[in-house]
């Protein structure tokens, strides 16, 4: 079972959001837009790749990345999820 | 050509392209964030001669320079208008912005010079993963594709890795990318090979190491190249060479270790406050070492820094922080983390009066690029010093 602070501090770690502490990340902030962490399509590449390295999960589509990537939250489920099943 | 345009959902659907429309003698800018979108309206332009401005409308102060200045009022655009086809916008060295004028001539010799690079080839198919507001997205993604003739042009919005190596995958491929992606797809745990697949790179040169890891783990080929939007295409390298060859019809030079370019493809006029012609040779701001018609790079010469393709100036941000009252000083310098995808960081050293909101200086960098996300890192110092030369150094 992967924690929620796990997965924040895999995000900071692995996009080198030097700045930020995961307690800055809410549980359902908007990860990628301005009004939320603020990150960009090159992120969302970054991610798929920390997803598969850290958690040994793969995303393969952008469709279901969407839904995913929206926040700490549905991140942290997928990655359970996949565990899981 | 036909394009095969993959939905968001993973749709497939082949769209039909206009080829002619009306046209009018003005300058027309295209704005759209959307390939699809942009596709459909640059081709029947392009086709039917109609004069087209691009650039990336995310970048603020283009959108701002654009609006404020009509292209179609300039002093001598009369005598630019009967050689230009494309005026594309990009931010000169000082950060403020260049636009470089390309006739029909310039567009074609160089497609056409790309292909005959690539012409020992079966290409059936041809994978986009480039915009297409920058000179490299509209040759190598659209002119290109276009002058193969009966090819399948591969577009979608955003690709993730994993998609993008499916797209590979399929036989007789040419993929149209970037450095982004070359390390991504380094990165994946996949074992699929890509021996009948091209991969064509541009932005930003890669590491040697980087190339070497790429062409290894998926058995295929990589071309980069290298240019600018005021040059075009100036030269390109096939795998971990270091040497890059100019392109056909380019001779290269060196000044005072600064590349020197005579190219056909260079624009004829540049718009800067006024419309300048441009004069052969040109003089880039890269420091190179000359062999032949051939160089290494060695480095860059100015504060003009690219983060994910697009030119930020050092020099600029540095202008922008020191408009923040409590500011004193402002030192803006390029770091590398090789490791990351986003590998070109800034780092900013502010002299203040206090430390200040991380997002107060995003914000301030956004009103001049807009929501180009760059990543930077602050460290505060008592003080900023200038040398005899009026550089500015960190006292330490």
């Amino acid at each position: 079972m992967v924690t929620i602070e796990e997965v924040k501090s895999k995000i900071i770690e692995g996009l080198n959001l030097e700045d930020i502490e995961a307690s800055e990340i809410e549980d359902d902030m908007a990860l990628f837009g301005d009004a939320g962490l603020g990150l960009d399509s090159v992120d969302a590449i970054e991610l798929t790749l920390i997803l598969e390295k850290e958690f040994d999960v793969k995303i393969t589509n952008m469709a279901e990345a969407e839904s995913i990537f929206a926040s700490a939250a549905s991140l942290t489920a997928y990655i359970n999820d996949q565990k899981n099943s | 050509m036909t394009l095969e345009y993959i939905h968001a959902d993973s749709r497939r659907e082949i769209i039909e392209l206009q080829t002619k429309i009306d046209v009018t003698d003005s300058w027309e800018y295209i704005q759209t964030s959307s390939k699809l979108e942009f596709i459909t309206l640059f081709i029947p332009k392009y086709l039917s001669a109609q004069k087209i401005v691009l650039f990336d409308a995310n970048h603020k102060q283009l959108l701002d320079f654009y609006t404020n200045n009509d292209i179609n009022n300039f002093k001598d655009i009369e005598i630019v208008n009967k050689k230009s086809k494309i005026l594309f916008f990009t931010s000169g060295s000082s950060g403020f912005p260049v636009g470089a004028f390309k006739s029909e001539e310039n567009l074609l010799l160089e497609v056409q010079s790309l292909k005959d690079i690539i012409a020992t080839r079966e290409i059936k198919r041809v994978v986009v993963t480039v915009p297409f507001v920058h000179i490299y997205g509209i040759l190598a993604g659209l002119l290109l594709p276009m002058a193969l003739g009966d090819i399948q042009l591969v577009l979608k919005e955003d690709f993730l890795p994993y998609e993008l190596l499916q797209e590979a995958a399929h036989e007789k491929t040419i993929v149209i990318t970037s450095p982004v992606f070359i390390k991504a797809l380094v990165k994946l745990t996949s074992t699929t090979l890509l021996r009948d697949t091209l991969f064509i790179s541009s932005t930003a040169p890669l590491a040697l190491e980087d190339v070497s890891l790429f062409e290894e783990k998926y058995a295929t080929n990589l071309m980069q190249l290298f240019g600018s939007t005021e040059t075009g295409g100036i030269a390109y390298k096939m795998g971990a060479q270091a040497q890059w060859n100019a392109l056909d019809g380019v001779t290269l030079q060196d000044q005072d270790e600064r590349l020197s370019v005579f190219s056909p493809f260079l624009s004829p006029y540049l718009l800067k406050e006024e419309i300048e012609p441009l004069t052969q040779p040109y003089i880039t701001e890269d420091i190179v070492k000359i062999q032949k018609n051939s160089f290494v790079l060695l480095g860059r010469s100015n504060k003009l820094i690219k983060i994910a393709g697009k030119r930020i100036s050092a020099s600029q941000i540095e202008r922008i922080l020191e408009e923040i009252p409590q500011v004193q000083g402002a030192i803006v310098e390029l770091v590398y983390k090789k490791e990351l995808l986003k590998s070109e960081q800034i780092s900013i050293t502010l002299e203040a009066t206090n430390q200040l909101d991380k997002r107060l200086i995003k914000e301030k960098i956004s009103q001049y690029y807009g929501i180009i996300t760059i990543p930077f890192t602050i460290k505060y110092v008592d003080k900023i010093n200038y040398s005899a030369m009026g550089k500015k150094v960190i006292f330490k």
